[in-house]
């Protein structure tokens, strides 16, 4: 099996089994049906999501990951997987308007789904980078965007207003007792900076593969950042860093479950009886 | 990869100009934003299309899924699937008095909900983040379904 297509299954599998704990094992969509079927006014009286639905996809999103994950019929339940994705996301956004998880792994999800049917594996993975790059570049693109209004941002209130809403419930302040606000406002001020310049520049991923080295481990670095203090909903996306492990560690990988594969094999063959 | 990077370099410079053309004749920031994103992602999206050797009934519903994305975006005028588009409707631009947020309290007066629910450890990420939000609506029955859910618990 070729790097590219070990690479693919690796991230199929580990998305899945990822999306599957964090969304669809979630209390969160039990209380949501709960909600829903209590007629509690939150998803503005959609015919589509009803309590009933949300269980349906859950449990379906959940025997159809797993079957993802051991690639069986993967054509099949990957787009069955993504639907029911989708579904839950989508009843999520109407109940408190967040996308969360949608607005990341939609697009590179329906890629891997799309590269079931074809053989241009380095192409799909390319598009997978394109889609990760896209999202933190616009990212960074929409807060300097118009540009005759960038400024606006650069003055960083916005940032220092979510900081200090999340101050107390933050890791940093309930762990650590650090009080953002006893910093010099230059740490703020260079943080709001920083990240926009580090979203703009994971373009450069696509141009020179040796960025990678340095831009990925940034981007986590800010998603670690951003978790410690207090917003750690976007620590979810760090797993799509996982596109970017060398192909060499994936093939050990692969090559473990092989050995480990031979060897139950072995085990079970010596257990039984001889005739 | 020179002429590949021009290539792009000219395209992004010419998207820049187009919608900032289009953004100062109408002003619509999330709109043009949204919109003229996703249609590169569909031109990306057909591309791709084109390269599958097998063109099954299956990869004609992604695509159907990707017009009822891209019809979400247009009708709606939300910023999916870059949720930070358009951020300029958010700015702040000064600092603001932060106002009290309520939580979910357990007997032992214990926070259970909060934004960073990972810290609580009571609730897993997801549901916290949907509980914290439904608390900020101050909405009625919302409160009392989900104390009703929380038995013992309280809002604060």
């Amino acid at each position: 099996m070729n790097t590219a297509r070990l690479k693919i299954n690796f991230i199929i599998i580990t998305w899945t089994v990822f999306l599957l704990f964090r969304l669809f094992f979630s209390e969160g969509i039990n209380l949501l049906s709960f909600l829903i079927k209590n007629e509690a006014p939150i998803t503005k009286s959609s015919i589509i999501v009803t309590g009933s639905a949300l269980l349906f996809f859950k449990w379906l999103g959940v025997v159809a990951g797993t079957l993802v994950v051991f690639n069986a019929g993967r054509k099949l339940f990957l787009p069955v997987f993504i639907f029911c994705f989708v579904f839950l996301c989508y009843a999520i956004f109407l109940a408190i308007g967040s996308y969360g998880l949608w607005a990341f792994y939609f697009m590179p999800f329906c890629v891997l789904a799309f590269s079931c049917y074809t053989k241009a594996y380095q192409k799909a993975l390319l598009y997978i980078t394109v889609c990760y790059v896209a999202f933190y570049v616009f990212a960074g693109f929409a807060k300097i965007f118009p540009f005759w209004n960038a400024l606006d941002w650069m003055q960083g209130y916005t940032i220092e207003n979510l900081l200090f809403s999340r101050q107390k419930e933050s890791i940093l302040y309930h762990v650590f007792g650090v009080d953002i606000f006893s910093l010099p406002r230059w740490v703020v001020k260079a943080g709001v900076l920083g990240s926009v310049v580090l979203e703009l520049s994971v373009v450069l991923i696509l141009f020179s593969h040796k960025t990678v080295k340095f831009i990925v481990p940034l981007v986590l670095l800010f998603h670690l950042v951003l978790f410690l203090t207090g917003t750690p909903g976007i620590v979810e996306y760090t797993f799509g860093a996982l596109i970017f492990i060398p192909g060499k560690y994936i093939e050990r990988i692969a090559l473990l479950l092989t050995n480990i594969k031979t060897r139950m094999h072995v085990v079970i063959a010596s257990m039984r009886p001889s005739s | 990869m020179s002429s590949n990077f021009l290539r792009i370099a000219k395209s992004v410079i010419s998207f820049i100009i187009i919608a900032h053309v289009l953004l100062y004749t109408s002003g619509r920031v999330n709109f043009v934003a949204a919109f003229s994103i996703t249609c590169i992602f569909c031109f990306v999206w057909i591309k791709f299309f084109f390269l599958l050797q097998n063109k099954e009934t299956i990869s004609l519903l992604f695509l159907c899924l990707f017009s009822v994305q891209l019809a979400h975006v247009v009708l709606k005028r939300t910023t999916f699937p870059f949720s930070n588009i358009g951020m300029y409707s958010l700015v702040q631009k000064e600092k603001k008095e932060v106002p009290d947020t309520r939580n979910l309290y357990d007997e032992r007066e214990e926070v259970v909900s909060t934004n960073s629910g990972l810290i609580v450890g009571k609730m897993d990420d997801n549901e916290s983040k949907i509980v914290t939000r439904l608390l900020k609506k101050n909405d009625k029955k919302i409160d009392s379904l989900i104390l009703l859910y929380y038995p013992g618990c309280a809002i604060k």
